[in-house]
């Protein structure tokens, strides 16, 4: 019981951690590169349930694992053999965070990430960059952004 | 051109069936929760599983695997095929010489209707799930020509490819065969292929024929008017820069000798024969090479000239080219495949057991006293085998890497006939396998064994051989008896790789153990 009132104060202060990141980010004027790179980190590290200031690593596929060991209370190898267990359609639930993760970003930030390039993402910086670069041709971003 | 088993690429393309739906709803095919269910996700989603896919084929790609750009079969769920996206999957489906597809629910008939239009064999991966088995089972049910593979295990993916390389390889051997009399069979290796039409039916194998008296002729440099079997015909004659070939390539096999107990002059026949066979061969695009022995030997013109075909097998075969003695064909195929699932250097020859006698080894071509004497000696003599030949070489045991050798004459008289003689007593302990098609190419007869010792290192004539012991001497007798006399080896276990390659080619495996 104490561990599934612990888990639902993560994912409320979690969710709340993530949108105040993204509040800055769009609160930002002029919003630079490095600025939101670092807010967008913060966001996803908040998404996916971890703590931006703990040592984590660096591979975008090792953090999503890392964020359903967490959710799921298995550790990050049990993730993997999870995962063998698809869905009819072929997506295992790795997948399945990081495109709604992508959603999330795609609907806050008003842009429209491309598909081959989101699923060769390997890090966070991956993802800022592709995100920062749909936002200078996104109408939504015109004068806000600075290199 | 020369293509070498080698050169030789499997193409495989990937094919990528994908749907995506256009709308949010839920129901028996689709249910999620949230954004999973919104516009987009499945573009998001497909993207993942595309790149997952792709890596995964990528892991299970060996040499010669070349992986082409994938095709895309994209529909939504308003269950649209456009001919357009066919358009655009025809050519490169046509260059491919297999399909692996990606593919999950309502997506199966993209792919049945791929393998309908463009008759490439087709597999299924484990990243499909359930529908391995729909499209597998739903293709093999509409015609038994559709080839498809359901893979759940990644490896077998990878084990296929190799087979199909192997099969391609196969596929595309072109051999060059100097002919005297019939163009099927040789005096001496009636075991040979029966039929080359039956074998260019079932195999794909294509042979390409040389007479040998105008190829004798193409030894020595163009006499005005012709030769004397072509008169007034252009013909690939020896030039200079052939002759610096031979030259160059005889005082590199003096050089590198251990011994050479042969004069210049009396190695550089075989190498100038050498050289012009491989001319003749890049002229007429093959891969292969065989000769008769007999049938040329009694037209005296090897003795006038003073040569033996037996270098020119030795460096074919060395550097990954099939090449067999006494107008066998079959070897030559049967070496080929060989190369094909091991990527090294063959060894060919007459092939039989050293049966025990009334407590003694018998003798058979090739052996001596000293030898039979040195095996009985061995505490495990009952399943003895030998294969002998002279056409032994440098990199038998190491593909890239030149053994010690010999240099030593065939004919005994007059000192002519260049050979390389190997050293086998070095490889004692090393496993081997062996086989030969049958006649009819119904069948490849698969044989395996452990080196025993070599014989005739320090021999001339045709007295190279190697020894080596069989799990059951009877067995892989009787097994033999399907095929032939000339079997041809490599070394290592390769009798999986063959078994497979001979059930991708439609023949069947008669494995020795």
């Amino acid at each position: 019981m104490a561990d599934t009132e612990q888990i639902k104060q993560l994912i409320v202060s979690s969710k709340r951690l993530a949108a105040a990141d993204m509040a800055e980010i769009k609160a930002a004027l002029p919003l630079t590169k490095a600025f939101f790179a670092d807010k967008l980190r913060c966001y996803v590290l908040h998404k996916y349930m971890l703590d931006p200031d703990m040592e984590l690593p660096e591979n975008f596929s090792e953090l999503t694992d890392l964020s359903l060991s967490r959710s799921m209370r298995i550790s990050p190898e049990l993730v993997k053999e999870f995962d063998l267990a698809k869905s009819c359609d072929g997506a295992s639930s790795a997948m399945a965070k990081k495109v709604l993760l992508f959603m999330a970003i795609q609907r806050e930030l008003g842009i429209e990430l491309p598909a081959i390039e989101s699923a060769r993402i390997t890090s966070l910086a991956d993802l800022a960059e592709l995100a920062w670069n749909e936002m200078l041709t996104a109408s939504a971003w015109e004068g806000k952004l600075k290199a | 051109m020369i293509q070498k088993a080698a050169d030789v690429k499997l193409k495989v393309l990937p094919v990528l069936a994908t749907a995506e739906h256009l709308y949010y709803y839920e129901g028996p095919c689709r249910f999620g929760f949230g954004e999973a269910l919104q516009p987009g996700y499945d573009r998001l989603a497909n993207a993942q599983k595309v790149e997952q896919f792709l890596t995964k084929v990528k892991e299970c790609c060996s040499e010669g695997i070349e992986l082409m750009e994938p095709v895309y079969l994209e529909r939504t769920d308003d269950w649209d095929n456009h001919e357009a996206m066919w358009e655009k999957a025809a050519g490169p489906a046509r260059e491919c010489d297999f399909a692996v597809c990606m593919q999950g629910i309502a997506c199966d008939d993209l792919i049945m209707e791929f393998a309908e239009r463009f008759k490439k064999p087709i597999a299924t991966t484990p990243i499909s799930g359930f529908s391995g088995t729909i499209t597998v089972a739903t293709m093999k049910a509409r015609s038994a020509e559709y080839e498809a593979y359901g893979f759940y295990k990644w490896e077998d993916l990878a084990r296929t490819m190799k087979t199909l390389r192997a099969r391609k390889v196969i596929q595309t051997t072109r051999i060059l065969c100097i002919t005297r009399f019939g163009s099927t069979t040789s005096y001496s290796s009636v075991d040979s292929f029966n039929s080359y039409e039956a074998i260019t039916s079932k195999l794909g194998v294509r042979f390409r024929f040389l007479n040998l008296h105008e190829f004798f002729d193409q030894l020595s440099p163009a006499v005005e008017g012709g030769n004397p079997t072509t008169p007034g015909r252009k013909t690939p004659d020896l030039t200079d820069e052939d002759l610096k070939a031979a030259e160059a390539i005889t005082d590199e096999l003096i050089a590198g000798a251990e011994e050479c107990a042969m004069a210049r002059e009396k190695i550089l026949p075989s190498a100038i024969a050498y050289v012009m066979i491989r001319k003749n061969m890049d002229l007429k695009d093959c891969c292969g090479f065989t000769m008769p022995c007999p049938d040329a030997c009694s037209t005296r013109r090897l003795n006038e000239i003073g040569f033996t075909a037996c270098l020119t097998h030795s460096l074919n075969m060395e550097q990954g080219i099939p090449s067999a003695c006494e107008y066998d064909v079959d070897a030559v195929l049967s070496q080929q495949a060989l190369i094909a699932v091991s990527g090294k250097r063959p060894y060919m020859g007459n092939t039989c057991p050293i049966p025990m006698e009334n407590g003694h080894l018998s003798a058979r071509f090739g052996t001596t006293p000293e030898q039979l004497a040195k095996l009985e000696a061995l505490a495990d003599n009952e399943n003895l085998y030998m294969m002998q030949h002279s056409v032994a070489h440098r990199r038998i045991a190491d593909p890239d890497k030149n053994a010690k050798y010999a240099v030593r004459n065939f004919a005994y008289d007059q000192g002519f006939g260049a050979t390389i003689r190997y050293d086998f007593d070095a490889d004692a302990g090393q496993k081997m396998t062996f086989c030969r098609f049958s006649p009819d190419g119904s069948k490849l007869f698969i044989g395996s064994g452990e080196i025993v010792m070599g014989g005739g290192y320090e021999g001339y004539n045709c007295s190279q051989l190697v020894y080596f012991k069989v799990k059951d001497q009877a067995k892989t007798w009787k097994a033999q008896c399907l095929a032939g006399n000339h079997c041809t080896l490599v070394y290592g276990d390769y009798v999986r790789e063959l078994t497979d390659l001979a059930e991708s080619l439609g023949v069947e495996p008669v494995v020795a153990d």
